[in-house]
């Protein structure tokens, strides 16, 4: 019976279980339930399972992670992550000479960096596209 | 049977124990059968649940809420947080005849599993076999390096 029911490998694979019983009954008649019943209720004891997940908090921490990943992917969300001050304001800041230099210091180069290529690489484009069409307009 | 007083001083010791205020304590009976049997109904009336359709039991706990619910396995939507205890029926031989219906071990390994993962609580597993070509037995495997073979008939 157990081995058809393999409850030994079932019992490797968690420690939530406190015991396994098995009830084999032929006969109604014959039964004595209750004297299983009480071997069973032997085994409750209502300690706190370390082997349970918190799915709300898990959910929970799914949802933040995904907003985290989405936020970061995004340049205003790198900015905004960076320091909790989006550019302009930083740029401001840095201006005004207050108590964010050290952190502008460090990260608003980078970011003018960015920009300054983003800028330039659109610039390019344009650019490229301009001549592309002189080209065409030549060749008619 | 007197399932109350049978089950409350073991679920009211156990839930003193275990320090939680007021604590939700589920005794959860799944059945592989989907419709009642004579086998089911029997045992279902041993446990207090009178009639088909009373699926749910409150247990006059002195400690915390306490219940008794019963489901056959596939249709079970309910929690299993608050699970203490766990009883699983089935008529027959643990192997499907019928290639479309899950045989009865990995309904078993399955519902463990998720209730090992999701339970607040440690609990014991009663599975309950109704087999007419078997005599009646009793066995309890309390950490299944030693086999006790208890009561039985």
């Amino acid at each position: 019976m157990a081995r058809e029911l393999d409850l030994y490998g079932l019992s490797q694979k968690t420690t939530a279980v406190s015991a396994f019983q098995v009830l084999t009954i032929g006969s109604l008649a014959d039964a004595n339930l209750e004297v299983s019943v009480r071997s069973f209720m032997r085994h409750i004891n209502a300690r706190s399972n370390s082997n349970m997940q918190d799915f709300d908090n898990e959910k929970k921490r799914k949802r933040l992670a995904t907003s985290h990943n989405t936020i970061t992917q995004s340049p205003a969300g790198q900015q905004d992550l960076a320091g909790s001050i989006s550019l302009p304001k930083r740029v401001k800041n840095d201006e005004d000479g207050d108590g964010y230099k050290g952190q502008t210091d460090r990260r608003l180069p980078r970011s003018i960096e960015s920009l300054y290529k983003s800028i330039m690489s659109a610039q390019e484009e344009i650019e490229v596209g301009r001549a592309w069409e002189a080209n065409e307009l030549e060749e008619m | 049977m007197d399932s109350n007083t049978i089950l409350i001083p073991h679920i009211d010791a156990a839930l003193s124990k275990g320090g939680h205020h007021q604590p939700e304590w589920v005794l959860l009976m799944l059945s592989v059968a989907d419709l009642p049997s004579p086998e089911t109904r029997w045992l279902r009336t041993k446990f207090g649940l009178q009639d088909d359709t009373k699926n749910e039991l409150r247990l006059p706990s002195g400690v915390g809420n306490a219940s008794i619910v019963w489901s056959p396995v596939m249709q079970f939507g309910g929690s299993l947080r608050n699970v203490g205890a766990l009883v699983f029926i089935y008529e027959g031989d643990a192997q499907s005849s019928r290639p479309d219906k899950p045989d009865t071990q990995s309904l078993l390994h399955e519902i463990v599993r998720q209730t090992s993962l999701q339970s607040q609580y440690k609990f014991p597993v009663l599975v309950i076999n109704f087999n007419k070509q078997e005599t009646n037995a009793s066995d309890v495997f309390p950490d299944l390096k030693s086999i006790d073979r208890i009561g039985g008939s």
